[in-house]
C-alpha cells in the first residue's frame, strides 16, 4: 500500500461503484487483510463504512440477503437466526476486536486457506451478488472458489450482498484452532435435507487445509439416499480424505491434519445425525 | 500497610506513566540529526559469503553509511565469554540472521529500501541443526573448537554395582523445547557520540553494565568515556540479558562511522529470528530405586542446543547441570552435561536458566516412579524430597531450609485438593487429570558467576525529607524498583510516597552485575538497605537530641514520626529531622553495598556451595485434554512458592500470575518451527503465545514465608521460581489424562495425537 495517495469515504453503493471504476482503486471494508497489504499497485482507497445499506440482514424472497459490510459481530448477535451455524461460525472467528471489523465480504473476498465464514456459506449453497457502476451479477459462492476470488471477481466489481436459501434443513460447523485466537488447522461444515431419518440432499466443506476452503461433492453423493449411522461416519469420515488434496503447511503434519479433519467431518455427521 | 507483604498498597511507581501511555521506550527518544540504522542480515543459517556488493545501495537517496566487514570502525570480534561471533560476518554465515552489512539512513524506509539494492551471493554449505547429531564427528564443525564447547558434571555418591542392580531401573529419553522471549518491546537502542568523545548509549535493557563494557571494548575506550541510560524496558525474561549489546555495537558503529546519534530498533520479524531463545534440550534420565520409592541414584545425559554462537549458553548449562536431580536428596548422582553448537537460533538466559528444562524431565521420571511402584505422587515426593532429615542438594551441600519442601507439599495437596481429583471424571473423547510439578532454585549467581555478584545503592537525602534513590539493578517490567522503594521506606519508616527511583544510569551508581537470576529483590535490596544503614545513625542521634533523649538507641521512626519508645507522646517529623540534617552540613548521601559470601566449589564434581541459598516452588494444575484433537483445555493452576518475605504483595502475585501464564505457553503451545536453522513462524500470528481466553479460570497461589537471613528483610526471590515447575505439572496433568508417560515439550496437539498413537 505504499503507493496509496487518495483516501476516500463515498456516501452511497453508486458512488463507490463509480470510485472503484478507476484504475488503481481498491474497496476497503474491515481492513483487517488490506492493512497488511504489501501491493504497490494501489494508488486509491475506497473505504466502504459509510455505505449502510451493506450493513443489513433480511429475509426475502425466501433467502436470507446479508449485505457484504455486516460484520462478524454483528453475525454472531443475530437472533432467531435461520441458520444458527452462522452465529457459531462468526463467533468462532480469532478476537473480539478482529471480529468487529471483518466484513462478509471481505471474508469472501480475501481468498486465503485460513477463512472460516465461506466454510459454513459453501455448504448452505450461498449466491454471491457482485456489481460494478454499470451492471451486476449473481454467481455461487462455489463458483468463485473452484477459480479465486482474485481472478474470478473484476477489479471494478464489488461483493455487496449474499443470498442463502431458506430450505428446512440441519446444518453444523466445527473448527480446530491451537489457540483461541489461532488460525484455523483445519474446520467441516454441513447441511442436510432429511426426509424423516433419510437424506435427500447434503453439503459437506472443509477449510483449513486446502488452498481456499471447498466441497467435498465426492463424499457428500454417496450419503444421498442414506441414514447417517456410526458406520456411515466412520467410513465417510476416513473417504473424504482421499478427496483433499492437502496443502504443505508448516504449521503442522499431513499427517495430523488428515487426522483432524476426519475429526470435524465426524463431529459434523453427528450434528447433522439428530 | 498492606497485611500480606511489606508494601504500603500502593500503585507501582511506574504504573501511570505506562498505563496512560506516557511512558518513553527506547524508540520514543529523539535527538537532533538522529540516523536509523538497519541491519542486512543472512536469509541462510549456514553458508559461505561470496559476494557482498553495496555500491547500488550505497548511492540510494538518504543514505549516510553502509558498514561491512571490510570497514567497520570497531572490533569485529564479539561474545560475551567466548570470543566466537562476529559483529558482522567477514566470510561466514553460521546462525540465519547474521549480520552482514549495517546501513544508515535519514528515515528506517530508506534504509530498508536500500538493503534491497545490496547484490548479495551466498554459498549455501553442510549445517547441522540437531544437537545430538552434531556430536558425530562427521558433522559439520560449526566453530575450529568443535561443537561440544563445554561440559559440566555433577558426580555425587557412586553408582555401583547397588545401585546399578536396583530392583526399579527407569530409563527414558526426554526433549524439550525451546521458547521466544516475546517481549512486548523489541531490542532497540540509540548511541550518540558526545562533543568531550565520551558516548551516551539509550538502551531497553536489564543488564546497562554489560553494555558499557561491551561499548568500550569495541571502540577501544576506557568504561568511564560511555554511559548507559537503560530506558523504560517493555520485557525482557532474560532476553535483554547479554543480547542487547548486539544492538547498542550496531547503533555505536553507525554514530561512530557518521559522527551522528543512530537508532536501531529490531522489527519483530528480525528479533524473533536473530535473538537468543530458551535453549531445547535432549536429556537422558536413569533412576534407580527401590520397589518402596526409595531413589537410590540417578544417571543424566543431558544435551543443550547452544544454537550458533556460546553467548551464556555455558552459564544455562551449568544451572541446568546442577539442577537436574531437583528438590530430592540422593545419594548417589552423575550427571554429564554438554553444551553443543548447531546452525539453529542462538540460545540464552531466559526466565530459570536451564532449570525448568530438567525440572520437567525430573518430575516426570518421579510420576513414573510412582506409577511404577504404585504410590501417590505427591507421596514418593514426601519420601525422596527434602525434608529436616533429607538435607543435601545435588552438589552435596546441606541446605539451611529443606524442612520447607514438605510444607510446600502439604499447601499444594490441599490448596488445589489433590485428592479429590484424582479419579476424574471421562467423558468420552475428553479426558481430564491433575499433575503437579516442583522445583528447587538456588536464588542469586551460581558459584561460577560470583564475582558478579554484587549491588550497589546511592540514597540522597533531600532537604525537604524527600529522597532519591537510584539503583543498579533494573526495573524491566517486573517491579524491581517498587520493591527497592519498599525497602528503602520500610527500612527508614517512612511513606513511600516520599521516594523516587527511576531507571539504572551507569554513571549514577557502580557496576551492580546483570539483573538476573531472581537476584533484583536480594542484591538490590540489600545494598539499599545497606545505604540506609549508613544514614539512618545520622538521622537517629539528631532525631534523639530534638526530642531531648540522651540514647539514639531508643528512637524509632515510624509512619514518618519519630518518637522516643519510652515516650510516645513527644515526636518530631522525619521531614524536620532531615532539614535539621542539612542545617547541620552532614553529608546526607550514601552508597550501600552488598556482596556474597565467597563459596567454595569444584566444577569437576558439582560439589561445593553453588548458590548462597536456595527456594521452593511448585505448581499443580488440572487439564482436561480432548484425545481426539489433542487440544489441552487447562482448567486450574495452583501456585505455591518459597518466598522468605513478601515485599510487595501485588508485585509477588503479578511474578506468579505472569511466571505461571509463560510456562503455560512454554508447555503447550509455544514451538519453534525451523526449517534449515531459519524460524518459518517469526511473528505472533504463528507463534502462539497464551492469551486471557487460553488461561484457567481459576489461579489458586500461597506462599511460604520464613524469613531468609540473606535476603532483605528475609525475602529471596520470584520472578524464574514463578516459572519453572509449571512444565513438569503439564507433562504430569497430561500423562494422568492419557494414563501414559509423556517424554516431550511443547504438548502441543499434534505432539499428544502422536504420542496417543505411539502408545496404542
Amino acid at each position: 500500500m505504499i503507493n496509496v495517495t487518495q483516501f476516500v469515504k463515498p456516501d452511497s453503493l453508486p458512488s463507490a461503484l463509480e470510485e472503484l471504476n478507476r484504475e488503481g482503486s481498491i474497496a476497503l471494508a474491515g481492513g483487517t487483510s488490506l492493512s497488511l497489504s504489501k501491493s504497490k499497485k494501489y494508488t486509491k482507497v475506497v473505504n466502504l463504512s459509510n455505505l449502510t445499506e451493506l450493513k443489513k440482514i433480511e429475509t426475502k424472497n425466501n433467502r436470507l440477503e446479508i449485505g457484504a459490510m455486516v460484520s462478524m459481530t454483528q453475525l454472531a448477535e443475530v437472533e432467531d437466526s435461520p441458520f444458527p451455524i452462522l452465529r457459531k461460525t462468526a463467533s468462532s472467528i480469532y478476537s473480539t476486536a478482529i471480529r468487529n471489523m471483518t466484513t462478509v465480504g471481505g471474508e469472501i473476498a480475501k481468498g486465503v486457506y485460513w477463512v472460516d465464514l465461506p466454510v459454513t456459506l459453501l455448504a448452505l449453497d450461498t449466491q454471491v451478488l457482485l456489481q460494478n457502476s454499470s451492471s451486476s451479477r449473481t454467481v455461487a459462492l462455489s463458483e468463485i472458489y473452484n477459480s479465486h476470488p482474485s481472478k474470478f471477481i473484476n477489479s471494478n466489481e464489488l461483493i455487496t450482498k449474499i443470498f442463502i436459501p431458506l430450505q428446512k434443513s440441519t446444518s453444523s460447523f466445527h473448527k480446530f484452532t491451537k489457540t483461541q485466537v489461532d488460525y484455523v488447522l483445519a474446520s467441516a461444515a454441513g447441511k442436510a435435507v432429511k426426509d424423516g431419518n433419510i437424506i435427500k440432499q447434503i453439503n459437506l466443506s472443509i477449510g483449513g487445509v486446502t488452498p481456499l476452503p471447498c466441497l467435498l461433492p465426492q463424499v457428500s453423493s454417496q450419503l444421498v439416499g442414506k441414514k447417517i449411522t456410526d458406520e456411515i461416519i466412520e467410513e465417510v469420515s476416513t473417504e473424504c480424505c482421499k478427496e483433499i488434496k492437502f496443502k504443505p503447511d508448516f504449521r503442522a503434519s499431513t499427517e495430523y491434519q488428515k487426522s483432524l479433519i476426519k475429526v470435524m467431518i465426524s463431529r459434523v455427521l453427528q450434528d447433522l445425525q439428530s | 500497610m498492606n497485611k500480606k507483604g511489606l508494601d504500603q498498597g500502593k500503585p507501582r511507581p511506574d504504573a501511570k506513566a505506562k498505563a496512560t501511555g506516557k511512558a518513553l521506550y527506547v524508540d520514543d527518544i529523539k535527538f537532533p540529526r538522529m540516523l536509523h540504522g538497519y541491519i542486512f542480515s543472512s536469509p541462510l543459517a549456514s553458508a559461505k559469503l561470496e559476494k557482498l556488493d553495496i555500491a547500488k545501495a550505497k548511492a540510494a537517496p538518504g543514505i549516510h553509511t553502509i558498514l561491512t566487514a571490510d570497514n567497520l570502525p570497531g572490533s569485529n570480534r564479539i561474545g560475551m565469554i567466548f570470543d566466537d561471533e562476529e559483529l558482522l560476518v567477514s566470510s561466514r554465515v553460521r546462525m540465519s540472521g547474521d549480520r552482514l552489512a549495517l546501513i544508515a539512513a535519514e528515515t528506517q524506509l530508506q534504509a530498508k529500501k536500500a538493503a534491497e539494492l545490496i547484490n548479495l551471493k551466498l554459498q549455501e554449505t553442510p549445517g547441522v541443526y540437531d544437537c545430538r547429531e552434531a556430536l558425530s564427528p562427521s558433522a559439520p564443525q560449526i566453530h575450529p573448537e568443535g561443537n561440544v564447547f563445554k561440559e559440566f558434571n555433577v558426580r555425587r555418591g557412586n553408582l555401583d554395582e547397588t545401585v546399578l542392580s536396583s530392583d526399579i531401573i527407569i530409563e527414558e529419553d526426554y526433549e524439550i523445547g525451546g521458547q521466544e522471549h516475546a517481549y512486548l518491546e523489541t531490542q532497540g537502542t540509540i548511541a550518540v557520540p558526545q562533543a568531550d568523545d565520551s558516548w551516551h548509549i539509550y538502551s531497553t535493557t536489564q543488564c546497562p553494565y554489560y553494555i558499557r563494557a561491551r561499548v568500550s571494548r569495541f571502540l577501544g575506550i576506557t568504561q568511564n568515556k560511555v554511559r548507559v541510560f537503560q530506558t523504560v524496558t517493555g520485557g525482557a525474561f532474560g532476553g535483554k540479558e547479554d543480547f542487547p549489546d548486539e544492538p547498542a555495537l550496531c547503533a555505536t558503529a553507525l554514530a561512530k562511522a557518521t559522527g551522528r546519534p543512530v537508532k536501531v530498533i529490531y522489527p519483530r520479524k528480525y528479533d524473533m529470528q536473530s535473538s537468543t531463545k530458551r535453549h531445547s534440550m535432549k536429556i537422558k534420565h536413569k533412576l534407580f530405586a527401590t520397589k518402596q520409592g526409595q531413589i537410590k541414584g540417578v544417571k543424566l545425559d543431558i544435551d543443550v542446543d547452544a544454537g550458533a554462537y556460546a553467548g551464556l549458553s555455558t552459564v544455562v548449562a551449568e544451572r541446568a547441570n546442577i539442577s537436574s536431580v531437583g528438590p530430592y536428596d540422593i545419594p548417589n548422582i552423575q550427571v554429564k552435561t554438554k553444551v553443543i553448537y548447531t546452525n539453529n537460533l542462538y540460545g540464552g538466559p531466559y526466565r530459570g536458566f536451564g532449570a525448568p528444562q530438567v525440572s520437567a524431565v525430573h518430575e516426570a521420571q518421579i510420576d513414573k516412579l510412582a506409577r511404577t511402584v504404585g504410590k501417590d505422587r505427591i507421596e514418593i515426593r514426601r519420601i525422596n524430597g527434602m525434608s529436616a532429615q533429607k538435607r543435601k542438594f545435588a552438589s552435596g551441600e546441606e541446605l539451611a531450609q529443606p524442612h520447607l519442601y514438605q510444607e510446600l507439599l502439604n499447601k499444594l495437596e490441599k490448596i488445589s485438593k489433590w485428592r479429590t481429583h484424582l479419579q476424574p471424571p471421562s467423558r468420552g473423547n475428553l479426558k481430564e487429570g491433575i499433575g503437579i510439578g516442583t522445583m528447587i532454585y538456588g536464588v542469586n549467581l551460581h558459584w561460577g558467576g560470583q564475582r558478579l555478584d554484587r549491588g550497589a545503592a546511592y540514597l540522597v537525602l533531600l532537604n525537604d525529607g524527600s529522597i532519591s534513590l537510584a539503583v543498579g539493578v533494573t526495573d524491566m517490567g517486573q517491579g524491581a524498583n517498587a520493591a527497592m522503594r519498599t525497602i528503602c521506606a520500610a527500612a527508614l519508616g517512612i511513606s513511600e510516597d516520599l521516594i523516587q527511583i527511576s531507571e539504572v544510569d551507569t554513571d549514577k551508581v557502580p557496576d551492580s552485575g546483570p539483573t538476573v537470576a531472581s537476584r533484583a529483590t536480594m542484591s538490590g535490596g540489600r545494598a539499599v538497605i545497606d545505604a540506609v544503614n549508613r544514614l539512618k545513625p545520622k538521622l537517629d542521634k539528631i532525631a534523639a537530641q530534638m526530642l531531648d533523649c540522651e540514647d539514639p538507641g531508643q528512637v524509632e521512626c515510624k509512619d514518618g514520626i519519630y518518637q522516643t519508645k519510652s515516650n510516645q507522646t513527644k515526636t518530631v517529623s522525619f521531614e524536620k529531622v532531615v532539614e535539621e540534617l542539612y542545617l547541620r552540613r552532614i553529608n546526607p548521601a550514601a552508597i550501600g553495598w552488598y556482596r556474597s559470601e565467597p563459596r567454595q566449589y569444584d566444577p569437576e564434581t558439582g560439589q561445593g556451595k553453588a548458590y548462597a541459598f536456595y527456594a521452593f516452588g511448585g505448581h499443580v494444575t488440572r487439564v482436561q485434554v480432548d484425545t481426539d484433537t489433542g487440544r489441552v483445555n487447562v482448567l486450574e493452576t495452583t501456585a505455591v512458592h518459597d518466598v522468605g518475605k513478601i515485599i510487595n504483595y501485588q508485585g509477588i502475585k503479578g511474578q506468579v500470575h505472569g511466571g505461571t501464564v509463560q510456562g503455560l505457553g512454554w508447555a503447550l503451545m509455544e514451538e519453534f518451527k525451523l526449517n534449515k536453522g531459519k524460524m518459518m513462524n517469526a511473528g505472533f500470528s504463528d507463534y502462539l503465545i497464551p492469551t486471557s481466553m487460553d488461561m484457567p479460570e481459576k489461579l489458586n497461589m500461597d506462599f511460604i514465608e520464613e524469613p531468609q537471613p540473606q535476603g532483605p528483610f528475609g525475602a529471596k526471590g520470584i520472578g524464574e521460581p514463578s516459572f519453572i515447575s509449571v512444565g513438569a505439572s503439564v507433562i504430569s496433568a497430561v500423562s494422568h489424562a492419557l494414563n501414559q508417560d509423556l517424554k516431550i515439550l511443547p504438548l502441543t496437539p499434534q505432539n499428544i495425537v502422536e504420542s496417543i498413537r505411539k502408545n496404542d
